[in-house]
């Protein structure tokens, strides 16, 4: 007998907001019985994912006018109908985003450390030097229960010429996520891609024999591709061996998860159809990525996701809201009350789409919840306001009751400068991830309960 | 522009296989000729080396005529009482002590040079004093430079996306293009092929394995069902008997008959008709079941099973398309109610599923020239392995751009060996075979050895087949073709004569037309053309069809002087470029007709050189309005190759300027802002560079009033040189020129060589820059003195210690 938890998506909800010139899956078929389910049965699923926008927002139409039960800013306004299961948090900071006596390059260090707590060593090339990022900490210690240790998505490629950020190389202005000092995880940013991944294996012109077969030779090919990234590792210098240890931590990653597939013996998705690719409206696209990452959450494909809205810095105008300015150069304000108004609205659209993304996620019933109670949906900026580059009191909002763990529905002030890390070391202790500390982390953040 | 044309058939080299296992035993890694006496290089020797060179330097000594004029007038501020930005003049004892502080030397005689320095209202040395500060300081730099001999060492860096598609075009002539879904690669330095940041992560390693599979099912023709399986459960089938009975998804049958269904074979082919089944046994016989299409009856067969999930009974035949009855029939119903065992009285079939496959693919005829390639002709039985080890070793050694060991054959062969025991046939077992050459570290990387890996003292000579693929990836963003292959292989790559006359071939070749796509294309940020946006209300002529136009545009100009060996200064000022009637038009430039981009000699002062192409123009643009700040960034970056110092820390809050009229105009606000002292240290350069551009709007057009406000594009450099309009910041530039070729220099040179540049490659750079003078600084003469370099020929061990 099926639970609930095991059955499948409604397939009108997905289809709302969705473009109707998209091919859509077919729902249905799409959710495979839940991976490795009998294990932790027991334990009620709690996922996290991040949520990054940039450039900073207007804080004054951001920040609740009341601690505790508060009125909706505007800039909030769209969170109405899930309002019960958001908490915004004032006061988090990330230090090592600052300067600290490296000049400019505000947009590029508010990425590289927003999830890592750490300052990123300025190069534009050799050396990368971040540190591990809150949701590969997780990954790497839950990731094996699903399929995919986690997911990255986003809706803008890293840049695609010049320099990222003064003197910044682009891996740190483009990715939040980090798999270890010197390791940016690239980020999907077609939703047909990120579908294609989720569902790999899926074709439906292979019977289970030839999956069965293909499985082999991949797990031979990945055989002989160590042994000769083992014969090359050992004639090589030490940076040089480095890639080669990136190269071996995919192959692992690969063998890790030929080997739950066969376990999870998932078929079902074999009649889903992908969308088509990127849609040129840039809403369709941020709402298109977040079907996606809720489609990983709900069939347990994954339980982490990190989601950048754009990349920082980014100059994108809002045409569909009437705003022809790039963002970037409106976020420099100069205090006039024009450009704000321009800026709120354009905060007010990412923070529209994310009401699509946790109304849908609320939607979802679970044997205990929603899927929404059931996940920590973090949502913010690397950057306060965004004309002064300032990286303290930072818009950082919660979304989901983190499977009970979480009360939601509070304006909650911490003192400023209290790191944003704080806030991650709490979130994995919900996770069943023991870290003692993370990036510049003073302890676990009080109050969430 | 990217067209099929430069796919030019790549011949696989018959070389035979005791050749290449002979020369892999005999030398794994250096050819014989290319093994020079590695150079030892003692670092720590270079101040003293330095010091000496330059104490008998043209009478200017460091201590009598150079510390005391930096005392005199830099020391107030820059000296042991005050340290502005750390700076302190009197701990430069000599000239070993320079050397080591050689970044804030540089920044000190730019400034003294461009009279940024000393301030306006401090005392300030004649221009021949300048002039001896500065001519020390370079000359001292750059000999200390070239006793560095050091030609660095680039981290292992794996092949990018367009590197990629263009090794699978050019190793097996087919244009799938499998990279275009991995993603993206990061940048560093300006380039997105930097060792040091392409990074890989599991989700590319999944692409790759992905890319190998779809690459090989590409090259490798196999013969494989065009359509999908169809499965019909026995149980949806209708019978010709009443005694049918259902058992789950099976059917059935109790006494003779048959079961089936009329089906339509979609298209003409070769179908494999599947029934699998088992049989209720009892009584002497085995269960006998016939297998029929249309009513003939194909197969005959003995079921042995006698439980599910049955056994599998196939026909295979040609058959075209329609309508045909596929059936299986119960041949030898039995029953027996005397029987004294219960289960031996009463046998059945029982059908559980057809399987219809088909139609397989025609072999075509002939074969595709990618699948000849790899596999020339079908092995005879029994000679399947001997004949792919020479194919395999023919797609490895070309696909790692090197010979094969005889170890990494085996290895090889062991993956086919694996096809083959699955029984998939020769060709199927080969593109499993070819899968492992494209995952392998040895494709994905490009690979160079050092014989001391941690020893960053000893420099050597790469050996041919690294430098032949060092050649074609700066060239050509692809593998060695088959000439400059075997070159290397002949161990003569490495004479300068040889290297020359390859590297003139391979500029000619269509295939360097990746130096525009992937060199120029990000040196000048045109990729960012494909997502600009600028705003269509106040620029109604902006379109994808002008987006594209004004991308060709600098991609034919780049290509000109690429493939036209111009001399590169024509960036600056070339009185030429490529428009067609749109772009035209939007330039105000008349007579031109026709869609076709047409070369055209430029008239007017007004245009000329790339910074005044659209391109350039639109991307150093917000989408409402111009950037002065951008363009003057852009010019002092990607030409001058002096980028603006960084903001001071703790940038100030840009405040609305209280007694700012709200009418002003840009440029207005921009000098009001520039007021700030710590604002115009940076806007002082940038600015007054862009300004010179504001008669073009922000998507290129030519403009004399900026709303109601007369364009004032006049700017005055901190040199005190003044200029007005784009025609006379064009003839500033030009005087800059040897800053602009030596930028370009550096660019080109970061480029080809995958890594950033160091302190110990200005020499190489420096030098390039010399020879190319006496060359017109034509592009070849870059491209010769980058390839002739020690950076580019040669590398060191790793320091090991980060």
């Amino acid at each position: 007998m099926r639970s609930r938890y095991d059955s499948m998506i409604d397939r009108r909800t997905f289809l709302r907001g969705v473009g109707t010139a998209m091919a859509l899956p077919m729902l249905e078929a799409m959710i495979p019985t839940k991976v490795l389910a009998s294990a932790a049965a027991k334990v009620r699923t709690n996922r996290m994912a991040f949520v990054f926008i940039p450039n900073g927002v207007h804080m004054k139409d951001w920040r609740p006018a009341t601690e505790g039960a508060f009125d909706l800013p505007y800039i909030l306004q769209p969170l109405q109908k899930v309002k019960d299961s958001v908490s915004v948090y004032s006061g988090l900071s990330q230090h090592n985003a600052f300067a600290l006596q490296d000049g400019a390059g505000d947009h590029a260090r508010s990425v590289a450390a927003w999830l890592t707590g750490c300052h990123p060593r300025k190069t534009a090339g050799a050396d990368i030097k971040n540190g591990i990022s809150v949701d590969q900490l997780a990954a790497q210690s839950v990731g094996h229960y699903t399929k995919f240790a986690s997911l990255e998505i986003g809706c803008e490629r890293g840049a695609m010429a010049g320099n990222c950020d003064s003197g910044y190389s682009c891996a740190y202005s483009s990715s939040i996520s980090w798999r270890g000092d010197a390791t940016p995880v690239a980020k999907e940013v077609n939703p047909r891609l990120v579908f294609e991944r989720l569902f790999a294996g899926s074709d439906p012109n292979e019977t289970a024999e030839m999956k069965a077969k293909k499985a082999l030779y991949r797990k031979s090919i990945l055989d002989f591709v160590s042994e000769d990234a083992t014969r090359l590792k050992s004639q090589l210098g030490m940076h040089d061996q480095r890639k080669v240890d990136e190269y071996f931590a995919g192959v692992r990653e690969i063998e890790e998860r030929l080997a739950r597939v066969e376990k999870a013996n998932n078929d079902a998705a074999a009649l889903a159809v992908s969308p088509k690719g990127i849609p040129s409206d840039y809403g369709e696209h941020l709402r298109l990525m977040a079907d996606m990452m809720i489609l990983a959450f709900q069939s347990d494909l994954t339980r982490i996701a990190t989601f950048m809205f754009a990349n920082d810095g980014s100059n994108r105008p809002y045409k569909m809201i009437d705003i022809a300015e790039g963002h970037h150069d409106l976020s420099h304000h100069e205090s006039k009350p024009e450009k704000q108004a321009k800026l709120r609205e354009i905060n007010h659209f990412h923070v529209s789409n994310l009401a699509y993304m946790l109304e849908k996620m609320q939607s979802i019933q679970e044997p205990e919840g929603t899927l929404l109670d059931n996940s920590m949906v973090v949502y913010g900026a690397g950057i306060s306001d965004g004309n002064r580059h300032n990286h303290d009191d930072l818009p950082i909002l919660l979304a989901g009751k983190g499977a009970g763990t979480i009360k939601s529905g509070r304006h909650v002030k911490y003192d400023n400068n209290t790191p944003m890390t704080n806030l991650f070391l709490s979130m994995l202790d919900r996770m069943g991830v023991n870290a003692d500390h993370i990036g510049d982390s003073t302890g676990k953040l009080q109050r969430l309960i | 522009m990217k067209s099929s044309s430069s796919v030019v058939p790549l011949v696989f080299f018959g070389v035979s296989l005791t050749a290449i296992l002979g020369a892999a035993a005999v030398a794994p890694r250096l050819t014989p000729g290319n093994v020079a006496a590695p150079i030892q290089v003692t670092q720590t020797s270079k101040s003293s080396k330095a010091t000496t060179i330059s104490k008998t330097r043209s009478g200017v000594q460091y201590a009598k005529d150079i510390l005391p004029l930096m005392l005199k007038y830099c020391g107030t501020c820059h000296g042991a009482a005050i340290q502005t930005a750390g700076i302190n003049f009197s701990t430069y004892k000599d000239v070993a002590h320079v050397i080591k502080g050689r970044d804030t030397w540089e920044k000190c005689t730019e400034n003294i040079q461009s009279k940024r320095m000393p301030p306006e209202g401090a005392a300030q040395p004649t221009d021949a004093e300048r002039s001896r500060i500065v001519n020390w300081v370079e000359s001292t730099l750059s000999s200390a430079e070239c006793a560095i001999k050091d030609p660095g060492r680039i981290t292992l860096r794996r092949l990018n996306r367009e590197e990629y598609n263009n090794t699978i075009r050019d190793l097996f002539g087919i244009t799938i293009r499998p990279a275009d879904d991995f993603p993206s690669d990061d940048v560093g330095y300006g380039f997105d092929n930097i060792g040091d940041v392409l990074s890989v992560s599991p989700i590319l390693m999944e692409k790759y394995i992905a890319a190998a599979e779809k690459v090989s099912k590409a090259v490798i023709w196999t013969e494989e069902p065009a359509a999908p399986p169809v499965m019909l459960p026995g149980s949806k089938l209708t019978s010709s008997i009443t005694q049918a009975n259902p058992l789950g998804q099976a059917m059935v049958l109790g006494s003779n008959g048959d079961l089936g269904t009329d089906y339509v074979f979609p298209k003409a082919g070769d179908y494999i008709i599947r029934v699998t089944a088992w049989g209720q046994q009892a009584g002497p016989e085995l269960a006998k079941m016939s297998i029929s299409l249309g009513g003939t009856v194909m197969k005959t067969v003995d079921v042995k099973a006698a439980a599910a999930p049955g056994q599998s009974f196939e026909i295979r035949t040609h058959l075209y398309a329609g309508k045909r009855k596929v059936a299986a029939a119960f041949l030898n119903d039995y029953y027996n109610a005397n029987d004294p065992d219960p289960k031996n009285r009463d046998r059945n079939l029982v059908i559980d599923h057809f399987d219809i496959i088909g139609p397989f693919k025609e072999r075509p005829e002939p074969m595709p020239t990618s699948h000849l390639r790899v596999i020339p002709t079908e092995p005879a039985a029994g000679e399947e392995r001997s004949a792919a080890s020479k194919a395999l070793s023919n797609v490895a050694e070309h696909a790692w751009r090197r010979p094969v060991k005889p170890a990494e054959l085996e290895r090889l062969l062991k993956v086919f060996d694996l096809g083959m025991a699955q029984g998939e046939g020769y060709d199927k077992s080969v593109q499993i075979g070819l899968q492992a050459c494209l995952v392998s570290p040895n494709f994905l990387f490009h690979v160079e050895i050092d014989p001391k890996p941690n020893d960053a003292s000893f420099s050597h000579p790469i050996n041919d087949f690294e430098l032949a693929s060092r050649l074609s990836y700066f060239l050509w963003s692809s593998t060695p073709d088959e000439e400059l292959y075997k070159t290397a292989k002949a161990g003569q790559l490495h004479h300068p004569n040889v290297l020359e006359a390859q590297t003139r071939r391979m500029l000619k070749n269509t295939r360097s037309r990746a130096l525009v796509d992937n060199f120029a294309s990000q040196w000048l940020h045109l990729r960012s053309m494909s997502v600009v946006n600028p705003d269509t209300k106040r620029f109604p002529d902006f379109n994808d069809d002008m987006r594209t136009a004004m991308r060709t545009e600098t991609e034919l100009f780049c290509q000109e002087i690429f493939k036209s060996d111009k001399s590169v200064v024509d960036f600056i000022d070339g009185q030429y470029t490529y428009l067609n009637d749109r772009l035209a038009k939007h330039y105000g430039i008349t007579g031109i007709s026709g869609s076709e981009f047409q070369k055209v000699a430029l008239a007017s002062s007004e245009r000329g050189g790339i910074l005044t192409q659209g391109s350039l123009l639109t991307v150093t643009s917000n989408p409402t309005r111009t950037s002065p700040v951008k363009r003057g960034k852009f010019i002092l970056e990607e030409i001058l190759g002096t980028p603006p110092p960084p903001p001071p820390p703790g940038v100030p809050e840009l405040k609305a300027e209280g007694g700012a009229d709200p009418t002003a105009t840009l440029r207005q606000r921009m000098e009001l802002h520039r007021k700030d002292p710590s604002c115009a240290s940076c806007h002082a350069k940038m600015d007054p560079l862009g300004f010179g551009l504001e008669n073009f709007d922000a998507v290129g057009q030519w403009r004399t009033m900026d709303g109601a406000a007369k364009v004032d594009a006049s700017g005055v450099l901190p040199s005190g040189q003044k200029f007005e309009g784009p025609a006379q910041l064009r003839n500033i530039l030009l005087g800059l020129k040897v800053k602009f070729v030596k930028n370009f220099t550096d660019r080109l040179m970061t480029y080809s060589l995958g890594r950033g540049l160091e302190y110990y490659d200005r020499c190489s750079v420096d030098s390039i820059v010399k020879s190319a003078a006496a060359d017109k600084y034509k592009f070849s003469a870059i491209v010769l003195g980058v390839v002739k370099s020690d950076p580019f020929l040669m590398r060191r061990g790793d320091g090991g210690q980060k």
